[in-house]
């Protein structure tokens, strides 16, 4: 073989070995010529698998906007089929109600009682009553309106009371705060589950039907009592919020 | 003309090979079709500048994976200098000397990718599940375009 092969191969392996114990030994000369000369075309790279990404993912999302926009078609029908029910058995149909926003300014813990207090602006109509709701559910009802300050009286207060069914099995029930929040009035044969969501009945005509208040965290069944003890996780943090919600009617 | 479709070839091969490894790839066993390349270009083209093209690539692979800078270069530098070097005693036309694609291509392998196996054991098992038949498939598609080669030569006779 050639002498001059041999060195060019010793020069290409000298450099290659250089290249390896500098970075080795921390000086990085490779990955720094690696990253001066190849960034803009890695760049291009990473865009272009960036890209075909996206038009999976844009495929995808194509495919469950028809779905979605199949099932809503589908449940505007049931809508429209309910609401027609509703009307031949002479149900009382539900008005929709305005969503109006309140800032809240402070929430008061007294003796384990969470009172929320809300400014509303100036021109808005809030009455006593109205139910008040978070971005997950229910958090409580509105007690008073001083000026533009409204008063809430948020569902972990002893003295409220929420009619609400399970969702799931449709076993009614009444929620009180009692340090924590317990759902009253289930017999022991009552089909409660740990998991199911509690959901506003409509009886009382403070809360409009189907507003979700919580979730089932602990069910009790003691022989000597008649009742189940039944422990219920709001969906909301009542203990902190920076806006909430008033249901107005209209 | 010849210069140029080894220019064609050797783009080609790399784009395979640094930007489209994942849609390349045969249960997950990088392709490194550049194997190919050297080998054919070694036998085809002069030792030296089989010898440059071969530090030139490897220099280009280490840029795309530069944790171990070098590695590709030493890798395919002997590679091709092992090649050259058997150029003179092995009869190359024979299909034997396919088997020495499928040894360089084992021994690329074990230096390029084994190092990145964290641990003895995975780095191990890595010889049978990654190095052993990624060369298998070097060794496989060598033969093809050995086929295709001959075939052309044949015609051209």
């Amino acid at each position: 073989m050639k002498k001059s092969l041999n060195i060019v191969y010793g020069v290409i392996l000298l450099t290659g070995v250089v290249f390896l114990l500098s970075e080795r030994s921390g000086s990085m000369i490779g990955e720094g010529i690696a990253y001066r000369t190849i960034l803009p075309f890695r760049v291009m790279l990473n865009n272009f698998h960036e890209l075909i990404r996206a038009k999976e993912e844009n495929d995808a999302l194509s495919r469950m906007v028809v779905a979605l926009s199949l099932k809503l078609q589908e449940l505007r029908e049931i809508q429209v089929e309910n609401q027609r029910l509703k009307k031949i058995l002479g149900f009382v149909q539900e008005h929709h109600r305005f969503i109006q926003p309140v800032q809240v300014v402070n929430i008061l813990t007294e003796a384990d009682n969470t009172i929320i207090i809300c400014k509303k602006k100036p021109y808005t109509i809030v009455k006593p009553d109205l139910p008040v709701v978070g971005y997950n559910g229910l958090i409580g009802k509105v007690k008073e309106v001083v000026d533009d300050y409204i008063r809430i009286q948020s569902i972990a207060h002893s003295m409220t009371r929420v009619s609400v069914i399970d969702s799931r099995s449709r076993v009614f029930g009444i929620l009180k705060w009692e340090g924590a929040l317990y759902l009253h009035g289930v017999p022991l044969t009552g089909d409660v589950k740990v998991g199911d969501t509690l959901v506003t009945s409509g009886m009382g005509a403070v809360y409009p039907k189907g507003i979700n208040v919580g979730i089932i965290k602990k069910v009790v069944r003691n022989r000597n009592e008649y009742q189940t003890t039944i422990l219920v996780e709001p969906f909301e943090n009542l203990s902190f919020q920076e806006e909430v919600f008033v249901l107005v009617k209209p | 003309m010849r210069i140029f479709i080894a220019i064609v070839f050797f783009i080609i091969v790399c784009l395979i090979d640094l930007a489209f490894t994942p849609y390349f790839s045969l249960f997950h066993i990088k392709p490194y079709a550049i194997i190919l390349f050297l080998y054919f270009f070694t036998l085809k083209f002069s030792p030296l500048s089989a010898l440059i093209v071969a530090g030139f690539t490897g220099f280009l692979y280490d840029i795309f994976a530069p944790d171990w800078f070098g590695l590709h270069i030493i890798a395919f530098s002997t590679f091709v200098y092992v090649e050259i070097a058997l150029r003179d005693r092995v009869y190359w036309e024979r299909m034997i000397s396919l088997l020495f694609l499928f040894a360089g291509a084992f021994f690329i392998r074990l230096v390029v990718d084994v190092p990145f196996y964290a641990g003895f054991l995975k780095a191990f098992t890595s010889v049978f599940t990654s190095a052993l038949p990624g060369a298998l498939i070097n060794l496989l598609a060598g033969l093809v375009v050995k086929i295709i080669i001959d075939a052309k030569q044949k015609n051209a006779i």
